[in-house]
């Protein structure tokens, strides 16, 4: 009799427990973390960067970005850290990564981390990817100047939709994008919370937080590289890249992007740098170069022979 | 009788002093170690989780994306990591997932370090992370 009671009790209290868990899970963190999905057609820019497989065509999806001209999208440098040109491709004007004949799809000709990246404390996470072909697709703008505090804010991505209450970590990856809209923080309150209360960072000046403090709403796994955007002059302007954070969606924290009008000088340049050759090409001319001179010798020696 | 106590406990601390155990903060600082094993099954692969010890802070490679934690000393071989920061990739492969899991969350448990012939031994409650340079 005393087993019976204790089994059942026992029952009841898993139950409870499983009921505790579920509903925890599911408390306001579903999608990118939060938001909805994105129509087709109002982020055109956004960019899907994949990684193949060396001599294979099928590639795995692993971060976003954001085209900001014909031939360049704007990444995170950890996206890229690692990988060769040559194993990646982009897809651009689609919203539904089921589908792979949606968009379009174009490899990558040259990747450029900004040289100042610092892999131990995400500083200046930012990389530009030059593509081998000319997009079609509508391209972003750069935000000008300081963003206000408190300025709405769009965020997009692939990335992660729901977070494991006990881990922080996100599972769930989306086919579709997501949209979600996060105020932008002060770099004063940004520190405060992540550095003095989270006792995390630094927040440099290269970083820009955005997020209510509340938890709820986030970027998680899979959204790095993705776009933060805001209004400027009645267009849609790109104001940071999704870089980091402390779990996701967590309350009393913030989404850490980097802050994009600190790097206009150094994204401007490197995309007015002249034009770079195919890897195969590239390192064709170096042959050709480096064999001038002998060349050169060669055709005066004969020109003075036949003199 | 007293004798062999000093005798004895002269030897223990001869024993330890020559196997190397470290513990002190200072052993950490400026290191760089990869992982070996999470709860003793080896790693195996090409995403080998890394750390990197300055003064005052821990960073590395999870297995897929980068992280970074202030880390404390609380005591001799005490250590603590939590909160951790993440980079935001997507971790496609399900093995990289749960390496990146279990890896994280050995640091974010981590309640103690040791360094013994040349092996970084970082033990919480979620389990023994070992690391070789």
């Amino acid at each position: 009799m005393f087993n019976i009671a204790k089994a059942i009790c026992l029952l009841l209290c898993l139950s409870v427990i499983t009921v505790h868990a579920e509903t925890t899970l599911t408390r306001g963190d579903p999608r990118i973390i939060g938001g909805e999905i994105a129509d087709f057609g109002d982020w055109p820019s956004t960019a899907a960067l994949f990684v193949t497989k060396k001599g294979h065509e099928e590639g795995t999806y692993s971060c976003g970005g954001a085209l900001i001209a014909p031939q360049w999208v704007l990444t995170a440098a950890h996206c890229v850290k690692g990988e060769q040109a040559t194993n990646m491709f982009v897809r651009l004007g689609t919203t539904d990564l089921s589908d792979n004949q949606a968009g379009e799809r174009i490899k990558v000709k040259k990747i450029i981390s900004y040289p100042q990246y610092n892999e131990a404390t995400f500083d200046n996470d930012l990389a530009l990817i030059e593509l081998k072909n000319v997009s079609k697709i509508k391209t972003i703008p750069l935000f000008i100047g300081d963003i206000e505090e408190g300025t709405p804010a769009a965020v997009v991505g692939w990335g992660t939709r729901n977070v494991n209450p006990f881990t922080g970590e996100g599972f769930n990856p989306s086919l579709q994008l997501y949209e979600l809209q996060l105020p932008i923080v002060g770099q004063a309150q940004c520190k405060l919370i992540m550095e003095d209360i989270r006792n995390m960072g630094p927040v440099t000046n290269n970083m820009i937080c955005a997020g209510t403090g509340l938890g709820g709403e986030d970027t998680c796994q899979g959204d790095s590289g993705g776009p933060l955007m805001a209004m400027q002059n009645d267009e849609i302007r790109l104001v940071g890249v999704i870089s980091w954070g402390f779990g996701c969606a967590k309350p009393n924290t913030y989404g850490v992007y980097t802050r994009l009008n600190k790097f206009s000088k150094w994204i401007k340049s490197s995309m007015e740098a002249k034009p770079s050759n195919d890897s195969e090409d590239s390192e064709g001319g170096a042959i050709f170069w480096m064999l001038f001179p002998f060349f050169a010798l060669l055709l005066a020696y004969k020109a003075r022979r036949i003199d | 009788m007293n004798r062999l106590i000093i005798l004895l406990s002269t030897l223990l601390t001869l024993v330890s002093c020559a196997g190397g155990i470290k513990s002190n903060p200072s052993s950490l600082v400026d290191t760089q170690w990869k992982l070996l094993s999470i709860n003793g099954i080896p790693f195996e692969g090409k995403s080998q989780p890394t750390i990197s010890f300055n003064a005052t802070r821990a960073s590395g490679f999870a297995g897929c994306n980068r992280y970074f934690s202030n880390y404390i000393f609380t005591n001799q071989g005490q250590i603590n990591f939590d909160p951790i920061a993440r980079t935001k990739m997507l971790c496609h492969k399900r093995r990289i997932r749960r390496l990146e899991r279990h890896f994280i969350a050995g640091l974010r448990t981590a309640n103690a370090f040791s360094i013994y012939n040349g092996i970084l031994e970082i033990k919480g409650r979620e389990g023994i992370l070992q690391f070789e340079q």
